[in-house]
């Protein structure tokens, strides 16, 4: 299977970008106009494109080669102009709750995330790759509030000076590796976390409390899910 | 007595930080007679002021002993020089909050075992502690008295 992804950063895409199956080739790039040069060039048979990145470009493909292709719509957002229309022609994933979309598990690329038994550091990784604003616990753990050695990852909106760059899967699954603990505003990552054998911190009223209670539930992996919902 | 010392100034201007760092590398080879300390740059009218022995940047790269480095470029740069032993940063910024990098960038940067922070704030201290390792101390003005016995 030949599988075209729309660039996207979010922790789904990323993911499904990295997937490594026998069956399976990926390729992960923008598209703006291209769309048609790359059907034609490299003529994918799966295609997976974003919803809150539709374009009319997107658009027209989807309504000329639904037949003979398959296609995947990531619906990261609402957006009722695509839920009304198009989606009737895609397999539509996602994390929101409606009748036609397939929700998306607890998933994991247990190829990437796994206890690499490294040396651990005093430094405590915090992502906010996909938070807008800090919460009042998280400040009151954050500096000038408290010194802890926590390093925020992930986002280019937020400006803060522990906030010290952006990740890929990769370097999260290094990072989680050299980490004794990690510091957990929400489930986001918490797969990935519990994978690495790192411990689980949360920020509360200045202090970090250790979440003993928070253990792995059912997951898939990104290649399992992806296999399924194709075949479904 | 110091190591040996070099000076990386990628810039020299006639301002009051140009100033105090040549000021201070004056002091520095004044009170260490015996120790080689000189100031690598490509061409400042600055130096003529101090009296300073000057090297080009480029020679930098073969100097034996320990570096005083004031900016980004220059860690990059000295990251690969085979002679240095210990590499000191003096830092008086956080650049990381102005450029938003991959992480893998900074820690090349930063995670580098030669490497020792000078911190120009209490401020600038605790942050460089918290992200990336214990400053050796702090000096306000990289004046000779605040940094003496830092190095």
């Amino acid at each position: 299977m030949k599988l075209f992804i729309q660039e996207f950063d979010d922790k789904f895409i990323s993911n499904l970008s990295l997937i490594e199956h026998p069956n399976i080739v990926i390729v992960n790039d923008d598209i703006s106009g291209n769309l048609y040069g790359i059907h034609y060039k490299y003529n994918f048979d799966t295609y997976v494109f974003v919803s809150s990145l539709m374009t009319n470009e997107i658009y027209q493909y989807i309504l000329e080669f639904h037949k003979s292709k398959r296609i995947i719509l990531y619906h990261d957002i609402v957006n009722d102009q695509v839920l009304g229309t198009i989606s009737q022609f895609c397999i539509n994933v996602g994390t929101l709750d409606s009748n036609n979309i397939i929700k998306i598990p607890t998933l994991i690329n247990d190829h990437i995330f796994f206890n690499m038994n490294k040396q651990r550091s005093k430094h405590i990784p915090c992502f906010i790759d996909h938070v807008e604003i800090l919460d009042e616990d998280l400040l009151s753990v954050l500096y000038p509030n408290k010194k802890f050695n926590i390093r925020l990852f992930g986002s280019s909106l937020i400006r803060h000076p522990q906030n010290i760059g952006l990740l890929s899967e990769k370097d999260r699954a290094e990072v989680l590796n050299s980490s004794e603990s990690c510091l957990m505003i929400d489930d986001l990552y918490l797969p990935e976390v519990l994978s690495c054998g790192t411990k689980i911190l949360r920020p509360k009223e200045g202090n970090l409390i250790e979440d003993k209670n928070s253990i792995m539930t059912n997951t898939e992996t990104y290649a399992q899910f992806l296999i399924r919902i194709l075949q479904s | 007595m110091i190591a040996d010392l070099g000076v990386m100034c990628i810039k020299l201007e006639n301002t009051t930080t140009s100033n105090s760092i040549l000021k201070t590398a004056k002091s520095l080879i004044d009170n260490n007679p015996y120790t080689q300390i000189c100031v690598f740059n490509s061409y400042s009218d600055v130096v003529n002021n101090h009296s300073v022995p000057l090297l080009h940047l480029s020679q930098a790269k073969f100097f034996s002993g320990n570096l005083i480095i004031f900016d980004i470029p220059s860690l990059i740069l000295s990251k690969n020089f085979i002679n240095i032993s210990n590499r000191f940063y003096y830092a008086h910024e956080t650049p990381w909050t102005q450029h938003v990098m991959p992480f893998k960038y900074w820690s090349d940067i930063f995670d580098s075992e030669n490497l020792s922070i000078i911190a120009k704030s209490q401020q600038i201290y605790d942050i460089y502690d918290i992200c990336w390792k214990k400053p050796v101390g702090i000096s306000e003005d990289f004046s000779y008295e605040t940094i003496k016995d830092l190095l």
